[in-house]
């Protein structure tokens, strides 16, 4: 066996508190051990060629990489090996910067502890076994749930690069909630023409198929051939997708969670969306004392909603600015915790609202009393400490973005991860904002937490193109991670089987071992852990791998 | 040097790589401290981890260790954790029948919850450095 | 309870009829010269003994990997016998098709490796009482009853023999037993086991009771429950033997021998924590009279509590591993 570690310095991030040049000294004594080097970035190019002419001059047959988590950089590294065909499995990623540099401050106790940590990835990677990866085909097709902006220009983005697609929408309107925005800030127009000149292209195009009023109730199946069942208005259909994009948005924020708003019970307290719906119906007179409330279901750690919805404060703007439009006698003013108009020109447009005449008051409302007079609302100016009542004649709710409300049903049925509000989850919050943990499923527009309209555009569009990025190379490679059993040593006794959550595992009545069923195989190790003779083993992660990790964490170095 | 090795415990923890590991990726970028002797063991899924693995690690000179994994329901596998909730409880039961049943815990930490794997990795870390200074 | 009479001689006379048609075997024990001990019996009884008060082995010990289906096999046995099979037809190492498994009521065993007498049959009845004289395995027993398998013997308190049927194979067995069933005694000779305190050591106590131990395995060999055909410590991951064990000292330094008991006993416990029936096989196994009935039975009796599971009870009932109720163990998180 000849191993090669390559210890990462990752500019100063590991460097600054772990000894790299002694870990790199340290193990060149292993037996085994070929080469031992450290380098300042092993992922850039000349990091790279050192690790290929490694394995060329010393016919390495293990690679140590020491250096960021293994969830990044992984595709690259495997394909060094590839490269000098050496199989990709023979790889072994040791994170010393997520795990270790970065989680302790002293050098010593962090070089001892990569040490630790390098040596279980060199006992481990001793008990790898060349795996074989399955080739598949991907099919260049993909499904959108959700039918909103984001859906709609992922959509757009799939279809005009030639991947069939299927976008599905639980309503009966594509569009979701811009179409009922009258004026789309800062470009001022009105949302349904957004939606539907997206719509009236989408429409147009041959390889794009629409459901609406449709519900996905089952998913199943591997990258590049992903099975959806679809619950249409016209009965059951099934489709085969190479990957997903889900862009469910998000449900808006509902008052009425909060008593204390008395929301729905008085006409005089709205919503910004009602605002906009009413229009010119709201019966207001001449000279109106209107209040807009900002964070309304934002920043409230007391109904469990401690983030910023984002689009709130530039609604709350747009409310007190038509209002003011409007009735340009009218009394406006906002309370708000802080103003933050963070899109490109969100600013200028808070000092145009001030100059318009609004007034803004940073406070604490406590409190909604509605009377026969007005609404009256108790609550303390925050800057001067002291306490107010005033009345209005309208109060408007500047309401923020709940998680979708089937975001939980989705993430079960995609096997995706949902953060601590609800909204999905992505893989790496900077270096992959669109991926999920499943590949080929990506994450589009306001499920994965408040954006705006011009937001949502985007983040659907760069889910698709990473989509597209995927699917357009035509294969895929099948992670071989799945179990397998020796039957020699199986006794039949079929615990595998009935613990077996993907009935991978099928008995042999005749020779009285059980079986994996490679395609239905998820991989969790279930099996393994279940079997007590260790008889069927996950590959990648068999028994020898894990053991030999434990001592070297523990043993004496 | 020779005190300074009684008194740090040594941490083994498994890990699954869909929340637990994902969290702890996530404790790392956003540069969150815990002790350096909380040592992790990617598995891909908690109910990888055998129970003799556990007992293994514990002989081999382990203070504590932990098993983590997605919270109940939200298993990657769909329903992994709720075997190794089972088997973690009984070997739990097991270690309480010998009188060790402060080495072994049982997290559901999930992928986003870095705060959350931090304070219960250093909590447990603590509570038995704790009790190896005592006696 | 419905129950048929049996007098003396009809039990060996039903089970001579079973025996006279040519597919039809009876396990049971043999009154030899010296100990009693198992026999398959083929075509007739002879020197039959209805109970033994001498533990060796575990009857399911021999019904292991037995998968015949056509012969028609009777088994009678003791409790914890027919506990065991009643395992490992759950996991599948017998085919329970075609056994009819008779649990004969037990008044507890002496240690085969004890010198003596066997006892004589009034000695016998009060035997599990006798902690000078029954194994420790027979005085904690759980369940002397003979109310596990298809059917069972039961002694009644003024000494008549009751056969009783708990499954359709049992009805089949009561069939063959001349007379009408009627109804039997609410009291019966053995009576229910003890609760006992929930299992409590602490590694000073184990360590000290293992420090005999050779690693020699026989406590596995002759374990019923234990039916790996290859056992995890047969390879160099927990137990390094040879290259593998050098090569460990050389990475962390000087060794004791026999290393791993502990580890040994421990992942065992946890691999038997199920299944295990407290039969004591492992202790009559152990050379160096270790108190392995007392680690096994002790921690799996604990571990099959968490789940309301007894091992052997029914054959229904899953092994607690195999399944999950979704809201449970609420307090398993720490």
């Amino acid at each position: 066996m000849k191993t090669g570690i390559f210890i990462c310095h990752c500019g100063h991030n590991i460097k600054h508190t772990v000894d790299v040049k002694r870990l790199s000294e340290y193990f060149k004594q292993y037996p085994h051990v070929t080469v031992s080097e450290d380098y300042p970035f092993v992922c850039s190019e000349p990091g790279q060629d050192m690790i290929t002419e490694s394995i060329e001059k010393h016919g390495l047959d293990r690679v140590i990489i020491a250096s960021c988590a293994p969830s990044l950089h992984g595709e690259l590294f495997k394909d060094l090996l590839r490269k000098k065909n050496v199989n990709p499995f023979l790889l072994r990623r040791v994170s010393i910067r997520e795990h270790c540099s970065w989680v302790g401050d002293d050098i010593e106790a962090n070089t001892e502890k990569a040490k630790r940590l390098i040596l279980s990835g060199l006992y481990g990677a001793a008990h790898y076994v060349p795996l074989e990866e399955k080739q598949v085909e991907v099919n260049k097709s993909a499904l959108v749930v959700g039918g909103g902006v984001s859906g709609l220009s992922a959509a757009l983005f799939l279809s005009k690069m030639g991947m069939d697609v299927f976008l599905v929408e639980s309503k009966a309107e594509l569009g979701g909630h811009v179409r009922e925005l009258k004026s789309v800030w800062p470009s001022r127009l009105p949302g349904a023409k957004i939606v539907e000149d997206m719509e009236k292209e989408l429409k147009g195009r041959p390889n794009v198929e629409i459901f609406t009023s449709t519900r996905l109730v089952n998913f199943e199946g591997f990258f590049g051939n992903y099975e959806a069942t679809l619950e249409t208005p016209s009965g059951e259909r099934k489709v085969t997708i190479g990957g997903v994009v889900v862009s469910i948005g998000f449900a808006p924020f509902d008052p009425g969670i909060k008593p204390e708003l008395c929301y729905g019970r008085d006409p005089r307290i709205v919503t910004t969306l009602d605002l906009e719906r009413a229009g010119d119906d709201l019966a207001l007179p001449e000279k109106p004392r209107v209040a807009v409330l900002h964070c309304i279901g934002s920043r409230d750690e007391q109904i469990g909603r401690s983030y910023c919805s984002r689009i709130c404060c530039i609604n709350a703007l747009r409310a007190a600015e038509a209002v003011k439009e409007r009735y340009s006698d009218s009394y406006v003013e906002s309370f708000y915790m802080d103003v933050r108009a963070h899109p490109r020109g969100g600013e200028e447009f808070f000092e145009d609202t001030q100059e318009k005449g609004v007034l803004f008051t940073r406070a604490n409302i406590g409190e909604i009393v509605p009377s026969p007079s007005g609404v009256l609302l108790r609550g303390e100016d925050t800057l001067f400490g002291e306490t107010f009542e005033r009345e209005f004649d309208l109060v408007v709710l500047s309401a923020g973005m709940s998680p979708p409300e089937t975001s939980k049903e989705m993430a079960s049925l995609f096997k995706i991860s949902l953060d601590k509000d609800r909204f999905f989850l992505e893989a790496h919050i900077k270096l992959r904002p669109f991926d999920t943990a499943v590949k080929g499923i990506f994450i589009a527009g306001s499920c994965s937490g408040p954006k705006d309209v011009e937001e949502s555009i985007n983040h659907g569009r760069a889910s698709a193109l990473k989509l597209y990025g995927f699917l357009n190379l035509g294969y895929a490679f099948v992670d071989p991670f799945i179990s397998i059993v020796d039957p020699k040593r199986c006794s039949g006794c079929r615990m595998c089987e009935q613990a077996c959550v993907a009935k991978a595992i099928k008995f042999d009545e005749q020779k009285r071992v059980v079986r994996v069923e490679e395609a239905a195989c998820m991989g969790c190790g279930l099996c393994n852990a279940t079997c007590p003779s260790s008889a069927i083993s996950l590959k990648g992660y068999v028994d020898s791998v894990i053991d030999d990790e434990i001592s070297a964490l523990l043993e004496a170095i | 040097m020779e005190e300074k090795m009684e008194k740090n415990p040594e941490i083994i923890g498994f890990a699954c790589s869909f929340c637990t590991f994902k969290a702890s990726e996530m404790a790392g970028s956003l540069r969150m401290k815990y002790p350096e002797g909380v040592k992790l063991i990617q598995v891909p899924c908690s109910s990888r981890v055998d129970p003799a693995f556990v007992i293994k690690a514990i002989f081999e000179g382990a203070d504590g260790v932990f098993v983590a994994g997605c919270h109940p329901g939200d298993c990657h596998f769909i329903k992994g954790n709720f075997y190794t909730r089972r088997k973690i409880a009984a070997l739990k039961e097991l270690f309480a029948a010998f009188g060790m049943k402060e080495k072994l815990r049982l997290f559901w930490v999930s992928a986003a919850e870095a705060r959350r794997f931090v304070e219960k990795v250093t909590e447990f870390y603590n509570d038995i450095k704790d009790r190896k200074n005592a006696g | 309870m419905q129950a048929k009479r049996i007098t003396n001689g009809e039990l060996e006379g039903a089970l001579n009829k079973l025996l006279s048609e040519d597919q039809y075997l009876v396990m049971g024990f043999e009154k030899g010269s010296g100990n009693v001990y198992h026999r398959i019996f083929k075509e007739k009884l002879d020197n039959y003994a209805l109970t033994n008060p001498v533990f060796a082995t575990n009857g399911a010990l021999y019904l292991r990997r037995l998968f015949a289906k056509g012969a028609q096999i009777v088994l009678m046995l003791r409790p914890c016998e027919i506990r065991s099979y009643i395992e490992l037809a759950k996991l599948t190492q017998i085919e329970p098709a075609d056994i009819i498994a008779v649990s004969v009521d037990c008044f507890g065993t002496v240690s085969s490796k004890k010198e003596g007498d066997v006892p004589g049959a009034e000695e016998l009845k009060g035997l599990a009482k006798d902690a000078e004289k029954a194994r420790w395995a027979c005085a904690n027993c759980r369940e002397r009853r003979g109310v596990v398998g298809d059917a069972g013997i039961r002694l009644d308190a003024n000494g008549t023999y009751w056969a009783v049927s708990y499954t359709d194979k049992g009805k089949t067995f009561l069939s063959l037993i001349d007379g009408e069933a009627e109804e039997a005694p609410e009291q019966m000779e053995v009576g229910p086991g003890e609760v006992r305190a929930a299992f409590q050591v602490d590694m000073k106590e184990f360590a000290k009771d293992f420090s005999k131990c050779i690693m020699c395995m026989n406590c596995r060999d002759m374990c019923p429950v234990c039916y790996c055909v290859d056992c995890v410590f047969n390879g160099d991951e927990y137990l390094p033997k040879g290259d593998a064990l050098f090569n460990k000292v050389f990475r962390t330094g000087s060794t004791g021998m026999p290393r791993g008991k502990e580890l040994f006993h421990l992942i065992r416990m946890f691999h038997v924590s199920q299944t295990c029936v407290g039969c004591g096989a492992c202790e009559e196994a152990c050379p160096q009279g270790i108190p392995l009935t007392k680690y096994f039975k002790g921690v799996s009796e604990r571990l099959q509590g968490m789940f309301s599971y007894m091992s052997g009870r029914s054959l229904s009932e899953m092994i607690p591993y195999l399944t999950f109720v979704e809201d449970e163990l609420k307090d398993a998180e720490d």
